[in-house]
């Protein structure tokens, strides 16, 4: 009975997380191509993701007061919620891009920032890689994911950075340098929300809390 | 205690002993099958034997339905409750009453106000309801004793009382109410004070041709020969070798009861 | 909307001067689980008993109010009790099979209503062991003694000769309370599996195996119903405070 719920909790939570993962994708994609079709299409999936995130709530309260979970069922569904939480986050992170690139449109290009296009890649390198582990429940994946975090921290601090300089230079670019400095936080945000998710699959597979620990290996007792 | 133990196996064996002494030397197969001759001086106790046997069959064949019915009436059915009462009573009173008093009752009711006269009939009434109050309080405690859950699941899965009792109670009840019915046979067969003024005569030249007629029985041959024999020397012999039989008879018969119990108790799973 | 199998209405029965049900009005829906939990001496199993009138044999019983099954009145006067007995099944807090072959334990119902070919007793027998999770483990031995099997199997064996006549509704008291975990687990599992053919209702005092296997919770307490609902509910946001105060465990 309990393993057939959890097993809905997580299909659930999979489909949720595909579609936050599309979000990201296209509101990247559409923030570099300047498609606006793309951006709109990622706020039409905000709903389903609000919708998903409440029924997938609702269950797993439901699940603990119905089926008393204990060790790793336990383990299971509390993460279950906590990473449908961050998705949920997520997501959100997503339509702020897609508004930023929606602002974007028509504004003078700014081009001297490759730093963002790195934090791009390793941003959504680490979403993607962080849903794969756990849906595969994978704790080796997770350290790495951990240490791209902070790669991305300093990405950041040089984009900020550079368009700081380049606002002070008082140039028709300083509004668009304002939205892409918004859009490197909500990159940063998903580096930092696809930590948590890994951090979260450890804990669900091992048992190990990881979280908190910035900066340490993670040493196996 | 164990000083007390010891008194009782040492009567017993006495009584045994004194039995087995006294009575073995008159015992042979001519003994036991053929019948009194000589003023009872020498034959046999064949008549006795058989005029026990059929007064303890009449009884059993009148006693046994009757008080199965009862005992099954008082255990499912009982009501009304004042009924059942007076039933209680009745039954109380009967099992504890002596048995001469038995004996008296089947003159008065079985031979003369009925008109059976001292016969088969009239004893085996009497000694019948001498065994009522025993087989309905045995059948009564056997059929209590099976779980009231049988009777519950029974019930519960749509069966009417008379099918519950015909196919859960007494099947399981039977082997408990068997023993109760042999033990009383046991006792039935021993009795002498009914049987004195109803059925039994000191000799009777043949054999008990039907319900009408008087028979010798066992117990009665006992008391006859210690009491109104006329040839002591021939006949105290003789009425030891009864008295053995006598007890054989019943120590076998309680043997058997005991060993049916003691196998229901192995058997017994619940 | 969920058909109701069986319900009682306004019921309200005393043991002699004990008014011992209050105005019980419980619903009992079709092919559904219903569970009914409540501290000790609440009145569950006295108003599962009342459903199959094995409270009439206890005297110095009343009955005030009414109990249908489906649309029939359980206590009309010239109702046919055996009848109903087998139209509502009942298996019992200890295991109860009668010192008879496990055949003959699952054909009693079929034996004592009578009219059944000896093939269509074997037929019923073996249908109801599997339903009942049984025949594999008792298909080469069934003229042995019920008494042989263990205490997970003499239940299941109960409730295989309940579901031989084919009864509307299954009502089981306590059925796991005397067993282990493991056979308990099977037992939860089965009833999940038999509430498609079967209407399943449950007294239990175990109130997380109500969560794991009801569809529909009662919550009674002194003799009252205070709280029926779809479990989910019932088990996170209950209506009434005192449900959620023996959920909680502060009393019972």
């Amino acid at each position: 009975m309990l393993n057939s719920k959890i097993k809905e909790l997580k299909q659930l939570l999979l489909t949720e997380a595909g579609w936050v993962e599309k979000m990201i994708s296209l509101a990247l994609d559409g923030l570099y191509s300047h498609n606006n079709d793309l951006l709109n299409i990622v706020i039409g999936y905000e709903d389903k993701v609000n919708q998903m995130d409440l029924e997938i709530e609702n269950k797993c309260i439901s699940a603990i007061a119905l089926y008393q979970p204990e060790a790793k069922d336990l383990r299971k569904i509390v993460m279950i919620l906590k990473i449908n939480n961050d998705l949920e986050r997520l997501g959100d992170r997503a339509v702020n891009i897609a508004e930023s690139a929606m602002h974007l449109m028509g504004k003078p290009v700014v081009s001297q920032v490759s730093e963002l296009a790195q934090m791009r890649d390793s941003a959504f390198a680490m979403l993607k890689a962080s849903l794969d582990a756990f849906a595969t429940e994978n704790a080796e994946a997770c350290s790495a994911i951990c240490e791209a975090d902070n790669r991305v921290d300093e990405l950041n601090r040089a984009v900020y950075h550079r368009l700081v300089d380049l606002i002070k230079q008082d140039t028709p670019l300083t509004e668009s340098c304002l939205h892409l400095l918004r859009v490197a936080r909500n990159l940063e945000r998903i580096a930092d929300l696809s930590t948590n998710v890994a951090e979260n699959t450890v804990y669900l597979a091992v048992g190990k809390v990881i979280k908190h620990q910035q900066g340490e290996e993670d040493n196996p007792e | 205690m164990a000083l007390m133990l010891v008194l009782t196996a040492l009567f017993l064996v006495l009584f045994l002993v004194r039995m087995f002494s006294q009575g073995a030397k008159v015992l042979s197969w001519d003994f036991l099958f053929t019948a009194p001759r000589d003023a009872m001086r020498a034959g046999g106790i064949y008549p006795a034997l058989v005029g026990t046997f059929l007064l303890t069959a009449l009884s059993m064949v009148v006693a046994l339905p009757l008080g199965i019915l009862t005992a099954i009436w008082l255990t499912n059915y009982g009501r009304p409750v004042w009924l059942v009462n007076i039933l209680r009573v009745a039954i109380n009173t009967l099992a504890g009453t002596p048995s001469i008093i038995f004996g008296l009752f089947g003159m008065a009711m079985f031979s003369n106000l009925l008109g059976f006269d001292i016969s088969l009939l009239s004893g085996g009434l009497t000694l019948a309801i001498l065994a009522l109050p025993v087989i309905i309080n045995n059948t009564e405690q056997a059929i209590r004793s099976v779980p009231e859950d049988f009777r519950e699941a029974s019930l519960a899965l749509g069966a009417t009382t008379r099918q519950t009792v015909s196919r859960v109670l007494l099947p399981t009840a039977l082997p408990s109410i068997l023993t109760g019915a042999i033990i009383s046979i046991g006792r039935v067969a021993g009795e002498t004070a009914p049987i004195m003024f109803t059925a039994a005569t000191f000799y009777s030249r043949q054999l008990p041709k039907g319900l009408g007629d008087e028979v010798m029985a066992l117990p009665y041959h006992i008391y006859a020969l210690m009491t109104e024999g006329t040839h002591p020397t021939e006949q105290v012999p003789i009425a030891y070798g009864t008295s053995l039989v006598l007890l054989l008879l019943v120590i076998s018969i309680s043997a058997a009861a005991i060993w049916i119990r003691s196998s229901i108790r192995r058997k017994r799973q619940w | 909307m969920v058909d109701i199998q069986l319900q009682s209405l306004d019921l309200n029965l005393w043991f002699g001067k004990n008014h011992v049900l209050h105005d019980v009005s419980l619903p009992v829906y079709k092919h559904q689980v219903t569970a009914m939990i409540g501290p000790s001496g609440c009145g569950k199993s006295t108003l599962l008993r009342c459903f199959n009138r094995m409270n009439d044999l206890i005297p110095g019983t009343r009955i005030e109010g009414r109990a249908l099954l489906g649309d029939a009145d359980i206590y009309a006067p010239k109702a046919d009790v055996s009848k109903l007995r087998s139209r509502i099944g009942m298996v019992f807090q200890k295991p109860n099979p009668f010192p008879k072959s496990i055949f003959n334990n699952v054909a009693f119902g079929l034996q004592i209503q009578g009219g059944f070919s000896k093939a269509e007793i074997s037929n019923r027998v073996e249908e109801s062991l599997k339903a009942a999770w049984l025949w594999e483990e008792v298909k080469d031995r069934l003229s042995s003694s019920a008494m042989s099997l263990s205490g997970g199997q003499q239940q299941r064996l109960c409730i295989a000769r309940a579901l031989a006549n084919r009864p509307d509704v299954l009502m089981l008291d306590e059925p796991t309370s005397a067993l282990d975990p493991q056979s308990t687990a099977k037992i939860e599992e089965l009833c999940l599996e038999l509430k498609h053919n079967v209407t399943i209702l449950i007294v239990t005092h175990n109130v997380a195996q109500a969560g794991r296997i009801s569809d529909q919770t009662a919550f009674m307490y002194l003799g009252e119903l205070l709280e029926f609902g779809p479990t989910e509910r019932v088990f996170t946001v209950p209506a009434d405070k005192r449900t959620e105060a023996y959920l909680t465990g502060v009393f019972g």
